[in-house]
């Protein structure tokens, strides 16, 4: 016979439920576990699941998945999960998993210097040592800028490049032509000084039409774009011989403010970086931009967007005559608490070094190999040149309070720009902010 | 014997009335359980966390713990030239924002509690922003209407009304940058108000009106001294959430300037997630952070103040 459950009994079952379910929901999260299964030292017999995540723009500007399954196929004993960072990739991230000896990740793909620097701070990454760069993965087979991107104090490599980019300039070839600024080959003729970079803005823009020139000066690009102007009209990025400190004295950096000051004085270049990044890119897709400095890689995007009727509009061009630019990478490391670091490295000289991954992204985004014999057939007449670019790069150096200069920069930098102060003002305002700030090299 | 048994009784009685009492009790708590074990986990524990913190120096990404400083951190943030920006940025966006937001939403409710036709589509209307993510209604505002050279804004002035120099980029100068998040605030925010307003104003006694009538009040008059001072408790009400929404105005200058141009934007919330997730100082941004609620708890209870006392 049925037994009738009375109101109360109801009540106390459903509250020891729901007690009984809260607490077993505060254990911790399945994801973070390790996985049962880790790979032998020895290779030839990888077996045990590896957990890549990549920052979202990399899973579509980098065949991952397409070389994860590749490495299964080499590889029977092994799975490969390829999963989206959960935000940019910044060091947010993983930071507090990680310091918790916990993670759901064994390679990380993406993030720049500054970005890698939280981790190597918290000493939460594997060092890549010298029996990793051996044989075809020695560290004269990599581009030297884009390696030193993972390179920190004392010469330790806690990440490798995945791929590269360097600073450049994508100009609209039609109006170059039009301008009479290609050369007989019909390539741009790259300026030789800010003063016919002037000169150059001038003539490209048309007033309420379109400007000559466009900078990125968003919060994305500030630090790079002053260390880019720097290097290329200096050549060098310290203030002198032998310091780690960049320069915010010298003549050239007073010159290069003064430039940037002028041209956006004159409504030759726009503003819309300072408050969206993407402005600049958007604005040379839609034909507002003759010219654009900025990472090199988006003169193929542009060109997928101005060139779809098969006309050449796009080109890339030097930002300086014979000038070296800036050069740095996005990067790839393991951490000290996955229980996979040899799958992973295996992984990465496999497949993440390979010529077809580092190659497709060139042919598709512009993504610069960043192992030298990876160059080597790539389609666009224009990648020799990124490539000697590349090749004497100068790469950025990375501050312990780099995040707090990367703010006082970008608002000292925005009121020079706008005119509400001078080139020599502004350099004054740098200087005395970078002397309170700990600007030692990490 | 019989005195005996029936004392037994009354203390099995009250034993098994007790057990009853504590199986209820168990009951009831462990109902309670998860939203205790919310409160604590996620409201509690970090503001205590966060309180402690703002008595400390700590570098997340290169200290191994906090180290106690005292009131020091409270000092150094109070003396941070960013602070002192942010602060009176965000009393700017305050000033502005803040008194708008008010008399425009009571304007609103004023005419939304009138008998007219249409009026249901018009409330709808006015809600609608509310329901629009506030960082959606960021990017929908930057890209289609505040943009210099897409946006509707400048379209409307330079194409239709022939104010070509009225056109300008409103985010990227500094002396626009912050008149536009106001406005941008004011779009999302006015209809929730209105709404609150507008239900102070239908709890008010028609009986009030007609024996203002009678002693003969125009208008104006029945708005001042009838409808006014009846909306006491909406004022209160409205009062806190602006005060709140306006010192705590984060999310527009996130999504939209990122703080800029040059600082025009930086807020005293925004300084806070600054100092969290770009610097990792913790203890900084948790003193920035208390210093804010302080604010709002000084604000809310001098708007309490001013709108204490009892319906007309």
């Amino acid at each position: 016979m049925a037994q009738r459950m009375s109101r109360r009994e109801f009540l106390r079952i459903t509250g020891m439920a729901a007690g009984a379910i809260t607490l077993a929901a505060c254990g911790a999260p399945k994801a973070a576990e390790a996985p049962a299964t880790s790979a032998p030292a020895g290779a030839g017999e990888l077996t045990g699941t590896l957990r890549v995540s990549a920052q979202s723009w990399i899973i579509k500007k980098w065949p991952v998945e397409e070389v994860a399954k590749k490495f299964m196929e080499d590889h029977q004993g092994v799975t490969v999960e390829v999963s989206p960072a959960p935000s940019k990739g910044e060091g947010e991230s993983y930071l507090v998993q990680w310091s918790q000896g916990r993670t759901n990740v064994d390679v990380a793909l993406g993030g720049s210097k500054s970005d890698v620097a939280a981790y190597v701070g918290q000493d939460l990454l594997v060092e890549f040592g010298d029996d990793f760069f051996t044989g075809d993965f020695a560290r004269d087979q990599f581009i030297e800028a884009f390696l030193k991107e993972g390179e920190f104090e004392g010469g330790k490599q806690y990440a490798v490049p995945l791929l590269g980019e360097v600073m450049y300039t994508t100009v609209r070839r039609d109006w170059y032509e039009e301008a009479g600024l290609l050369d007989a080959d019909g390539k741009p003729i790259p300026p030789k000084d800010w003063d016919q970079w002037k000169e150059y803005a001038k003539t490209l823009t048309i007033p309420g039409e379109r400007s000559g020139l466009a900078i990125s000066w968003g919060t994305n690009f500030m630090w790079q774009q002053y260390l880019t102007g720097l290097v290329v009209s200096k050549g060098s990025i310290y203030e002198s011989e032998g310091s780690t400190m960049v320069d915010f004295s010298s003549e050239y950096a007073e010159a290069l403010l003064q430039f940037w000051q002028d041209i956006v004085a004159a409504g030759y270049a726009p503003t819309g970086t300072f408050t969206d990044q993407n402005a600049n890119r958007n604005d040379f897709k839609s034909g507002l931009i003759a010219s654009m400095i900025t990472a090199h890689a988006r003169w193929p995007e542009a060109e997928q967007v101005l060139e779809e009727d098969g006309a050449d509009r796009v080109t890339a061009m030097p930002i300086l005559e014979g000038a070296s630019t800036l050069a740095y990478a996005h990067t790839i490391y393991i951490p000290k608490v996955s229980p996979v670091p040899d799958l992973a490295k295996a992984f990465i000289k496999e497949q993440l070094f390979s010529l077809y991954g580092q190659q497709w992204s060139a042919n598709n985004f512009g993504k610069l190999p960043t192992l030298k014999r990876n160059y080597a057939g790539l389609d666009a007449p224009e990648y020799q040149d990124i490539l000697a670019a590349a090749a004497k790069g100068v790469h950025e150096p990375n501050y312990k309070d780099q995040a707090e200069l990367n703010k006082v920069l970008q608002v000292e930098l925005e009121k020079c720009i706008t005119g509400a102060q001078t080139p020599k003002e502004t350099l004054a305002n740098l200087r005395d902010a970078a002397s309170k700030l700990d600007l030692s090299l990490v | 014997m019989g005195i005996h048994l029936a004392h037994l009784n009354e203390a099995g009685a009250k034993k098994r009335r007790s057990r009853r009492q504590v199986i209820e009790e168990i009951t009831a708590y462990a109902f309670l359980l998860p939203a205790l074990l919310f409160v604590f986990a996620f409201m509690l524990y970090p503001m205590l966390h966060s309180f402690l913190l703002s008595f400390t120096e700590y570098d997340f990404v290169y200290d191994k713990a906090p180290t106690f400083v005292g009131l020091r951190t409270y000092l150094e943030v109070l003396q941070d030239d960013f602070f002192q920006i942010s602060l009176k940025n965000t009393a700017y966006f305050a000033l502005g924002f803040f008194p708008l937001l008010v008399i425009i939403s009571l304007g609103i409710a004023l005419l939304l509690n009138l008998p007219l036709r249409g009026n249901t589509v018009v409330r709808t209307s006015v809600f609608l922003p509310v329901i629009v993510s506030l960082a959606l209604t960021g990017v929908m505002f930057q890209g289609m209407i505040l943009s210099g050279k897409f946006g509707l804004l400048n379209h409307i002035l330079g194409n239709v009304l022939g104010l070509k120099s009225w056109t300008r980029e409103w985010l990227t100068d500094p002396r626009t940058a912050m008149p536009a998040l106001i406005a941008v605030s004011l779009w999302k925010y006015v209809g929730f108000e209105a709404l609150i307003f507008l239900a102070g104003l239908q709890a008010i006694p028609e009986a009030l009106y007609d024996a203002a009538k009678v002693d003969g009040a125009n208008a104006w008059q029945r708005l001042v001294h009838v409808t006014l001072p009846n909306l006491r408790e909406s004022f209160t009400l409205v009062g806190i959430w602006g005060i709140i929404q306006s010192i705590k105005v984060f999310e527009q200058p996130f999504i939209m300037t990122q703080g800029g141009p040059a600082n025009s934007t930086l807020t005293l919330y925004y300084y806070t997630w600054i100092n969290a997730f770009d610097f990792f100082e913790m203890g900084k941004a948790s003193a920035s952070a208390y210093l804010i609620c302080f604010l709002i708890l000084v604000f809310s209870l001098v708007n309490m103040y001013l709108t204490r006392g009892e319906r007309v």
